[in-house]
C-alpha cells in the first residue's frame, strides 16, 4: 500500500499543479488497490526551470521578428523606388528585396504556432499572409490567358477590399493577398517579367469611374498588397510584445510553458508535411512548390528549418537536463530535426530539372518529420500533462 | 541551352571562401588560431602551387564542421554570409551572372570549395546548379569526410560530366570562367574558357591561347 501511495500522489500532484479541470481529487479518487490501470512507472513531479528556456524562446522570436522587420521595410523601400522609376535593374533589386523578406517570414514559422487559444485568428492570419499554391491567373495575364486576372478585369474596382474580398474566392488557390501574391506579381507566371509592366500610364477611366489601364492597376495592386503586407507582419510581430499573448504564455505553469514549445515544434512539423509533400488518393507523393515563380521554395524552407533545429537543440537540453522523457524519443527528435536540415540544405534550389532531386527525399522528408511528430507526442506526455 | 560555368573563388568573390571560413574560425575564437593558422594558410599555399591534397585539407576545413551540432554550425555559416562573403562579392561578378541569365543560359558554379560552405554562396549569386566537393553526410551530421571525386582539377571535369549525362546537357557553346591555373583542365574543354583576373600561370596560357582575359574587380 506504502508503494502504491508513492506511484498515486505525483500523478495527483500533477494534475493539481497543472489545474486540470478533470483532475481527479484525492477525495473522489478510486483506491489504489482497485485501480488496474495504475502504471508501475512512476510519473515524477518535475520542477522545469521553464522560464530561462520560455525566455530563450521568447527573446530569439523577438529577434527573428525584428530582423524580418527589417527585411519587411527593405521590400517596402525597394517597392517604392521601383514605382518611382521602374527599371529592370531595380525589379530585379525588389525581386531580391522579396526573397530576403520571405525568408525572414519562413525563419520565424517556428513562433507562429498558436499559444493559448488563438489558432483559429493566427491561420487566418498566415492564410492571408503566405498562402500557396497559388493560380496565377486568377490575379494577373499568364502566357496562354494576356487578359485573365483581377487585374487585367476592367469591370472591378481594385482596393484592399476587394483584393481581400477575392482572397480564396471559390478556392484556395486564388490567392490575392500576401508573399505568393507579390512573388507573382513581381515573376510573373514564367519569371519573365518586365519592368515595363509596372510604367505609369495615363488612367483610362471606366463608366464605373476608375483606373482600367492594367500597368496602373498592377502599380496599385503591388502598393496595396506591400501596404498590408507590412500592417499584418506587424501584427504577428506584436504577439511577441508585452502587450500581446507574450503576458498568456509568461502566466503559464512551467509544465505548460514546456507543453507549448514542444507543440510548437510538432505543430511547425505538421505544417511543414503538410505542405511540402502530400499524397494522393494511391498512396504517390506529389511536391507542392512553396516559391514556384522565384524557385526560392528550398531556401525557404531550409531558412524555417535553422531555427526549428535551434529551438529543438534549446528544448532538448532542457529536458535532457531535467532527465524528462526517454532518451530514445529525445535521440529521434534530434536525429530527425538534424537530418531534416541538413537534407534540406543539400538539395539544389527547386526547379523543374531539379524536381527529381526533391522527389528523391520526399518519402524520407515526411517520415523524418513524424518520427519527430511522434518522439516530441512522447515527451509531451512525459512532462506529465494531458 | 548554353552552360555558363563560373569557379567561385578569386573569380565571383574578392578572396578564397575556403581559406576565409577557417580565419573566421580563428577570429571567433573558435579553434587554435596559431595552429590553426598555420595549417589553413600552409594548405592555400599549396592550392596557389597547384600541388594541393584537396582531400586532405578538406579533412582539415569539415573537421570543425563535424566537431559542431548542425544547429551551431548553420548558425556560424549564417554568420560567415553575413560577416565576410557579402563583402567579397563583386559587383561586376553580379552583373556578368546576371548578363549570362538574361540570355537565358543555365547556370552553375564549379568550386573545389566544400559544399557546406559554398550552398549558400551560389544563393546568393542566385545560381542554381553547384558542383562542389562533397562533404558526406551520415544520419543527418557531417561525418567529417568528403565523399565521391573532389572537384579540383581535373575532377571538376569528372564532375562535370556526371552531371551532363544526368540532366541530358552538353557542353556545346559552353562558357567557363576562372583566375586559376588549377582550373586549366576544364577550360580547355569548354567552347568559351575566359581568364578573370588570373593568376600568372593562367595569363600567360590564356594570352599564349588568345582567350579572353578580363578582370571583375
Amino acid at each position: 500500500m506504502q508503494t502504491l501511495k508513492f506511484l498515486i500522489s505525483p500523478v495527483v500532484l500533477l494534475l493539481l499543479i497543472t489545474g486540470c479541470d478533470n483532475a481527479v481529487t484525492p477525495e473522489s479518487a478510486p483506491e489504489p488497490a482497485a485501480e488496474p490501470m495504475v502504471t508501475t512507472t512512476p510519473l515524477p513531479v518535475y520542477n522545469f526551470p521553464s522560464e530561462t528556456l520560455l525566455g530563450l524562446w521568447i527573446e530569439t522570436a523577438q529577434a527573428c521578428y525584428a530582423e524580418a522587420e527589417l527585411s519587411y521595410l527593405e521590400f517596402d523601400a525597394k517597392t517604392q523606388e521601383f514605382l518611382d522609376a521602374p527599371s529592370q535593374t531595380r525589379l530585379r533589386q525588389l525581386q531580391s528585396a522579396w526573397a530576403t523578406a520571405h525568408q525572414h517570414y519562413a525563419a520565424c514559422r517556428i513562433f507562429q504556432q498558436p499559444t493559448t487559444g488563438d489558432s483559429e485568428g493566427l491561420a487566418l492570419f498566415r492564410n492571408q499572409l503566405d498562402s500557396w499554391p497559388i493560380m496565377g491567373g486568377f490575379l494577373d495575364a499568364v502566357p496562354e490567358y494576356p487578359d485573365t486576372g483581377l487585374i487585367n478585369d476592367g469591370v472591378i474596382a481594385l482596393s484592399v477590399a476587394t483584393l481581400i474580398e477575392q482572397h480564396q474566392l471559390t478556392d484556395s488557390t486564388e490567392v490575392t493577398l500576401g508573399f505568393h501574391a507579390l512573388e507573382f506579381l513581381l515573376w510573373g507566371a514564367d519569371a519573365k517579367r518586365s519592368y515595363t509592366d509596372f510604367m505609369p500610364y495615363a488612367s483610362e477611366m471606366s463608366p464605373m469611374g476608375f483606373d482600367t489601364n492594367r500597368e496602373n492597376r498592377r502599380r496599385l495592386v503591388l502598393t496595396d498588397l506591400v501596404a498590408l503586407l507590412l500592417q499584418q507582419t506587424e501584427q504577428l510581430q506584436a504577439r511577441w510584445l508585452p502587450s500581446g499573448t507574450l503576458a498568456e504564455m509568461q502566466a503559464l505553469t512551467p509544465q505548460k510553458q514546456t507543453r507549448f514549445m514542444l507543440q510548437s515544434l510538432s505543430g511547425f512539423l505538421t505544417q511543414l508535411r503538410g505542405s511540402y509533400f502530400n499524397e494522393n488518393h494511391q498512396g504517390d507523393l506529389f511536391l507542392i512548390e512553396e516559391s514556384p515563380f522565384s524557385h526560392t521554395t528550398r531556401d525557404d524552407l531550409l531558412a524555417s528549418l535553422v531555427n526549428f533545429n535551434l529551438m529543438q537543440a534549446a528544448l532538448v537540453s532542457l529536458l535532457e537536463t531535467q532527465e524528462v522523457g526517454n532518451p530514445s524519443d529525445i535521440t529521434a527528435l534530434q536525429q530527425a530535426a538534424h537530418w531534416l536540415l541538413t537534407t534540406v540544405d543539400t538539395l539544389p534550389p527547386l526547379q523543374e530539372d531539379t524536381a527529381a532531386d526533391w522527389y528523391a527525399v520526399a518519402a524520407d522528408v515526411n517520415t523524418q518529420a513524424l518520427a519527430a511528430i511522434r518522439a516530441i507526442a512522447a515527451l509531451n506526455k512525459a512532462i506529465g500533462l494531458p | 541551352m548554353t552552360l555558363a560555368i563560373f569557379d567561385l573563388d578569386n573569380t565571383l568573390l574578392r578572396g578564397d571562401s575556403d581559406h576565409a571560413w577557417g580565419e573566421f574560425l580563428v577570429g571567433k575564437g573558435l579553434v587554435n588560431s596559431k595552429v590553426y593558422r598555420e595549417r589553413n594558410d600552409y594548405f592555400y599555399q599549396q592550392y596557389q602551387l597547384g600541388k594541393l591534397d584537396v582531400v586532405a585539407y578538406q579533412t582539415f576545413v569539415l573537421a570543425e564542421i563535424k566537431s559542431r551540432s548542425p544547429e551551431e554550425i548553420f548558425g556560424l555559416r549564417a554568420q560567415f554570409m553575413a560577416e565576410v562573403i557579402e563583402p567579397m562579392v563583386l559587383s561586376q561578378a553580379e552583373a556578368l551572372v546576371n548578363h549570362h541569365r538574361d540570355q537565358g543560359h543555365t547556370l552553375m558554379i564549379i568550386t573545389a570549395t566544400n559544399d557546406f560552405i559554398t550552398r549558400p554562396i551560389a544563393t546568393r549569386f542566385g545560381i542554381e546548379h553547384l558542383i562542389a566537393t562533397e562533404a558526406e553526410l551520415k544520419d543527418g551530421l557531417y561525418t567529417g569526410n568528403i565523399v565521391g571525386t573532389p572537384s579540383y582539377q581535373g575532377g571538376k571535369i569528372e564532375r562535370l560530366n556526371d552531371w551532363l549525362k544526368t540532366r541530358d546537357h552538353s557542353l556545346a557553346g559552353a562558357w567557363f570562367y576562372s583566375d586559376s591555373h588549377n582550373d586549366l583542365p576544364l577550360l580547355k574543354c569548354v567552347d568559351n574558357p575566359v581568364a578573370v583576373d588570373p593568376d600568372d600561370q593562367l595569363k600567360q596560357f590564356a594570352t599564349q591561347q588568345q582567350w579572353p582575359i578580363m578582370s571583375l574587380r
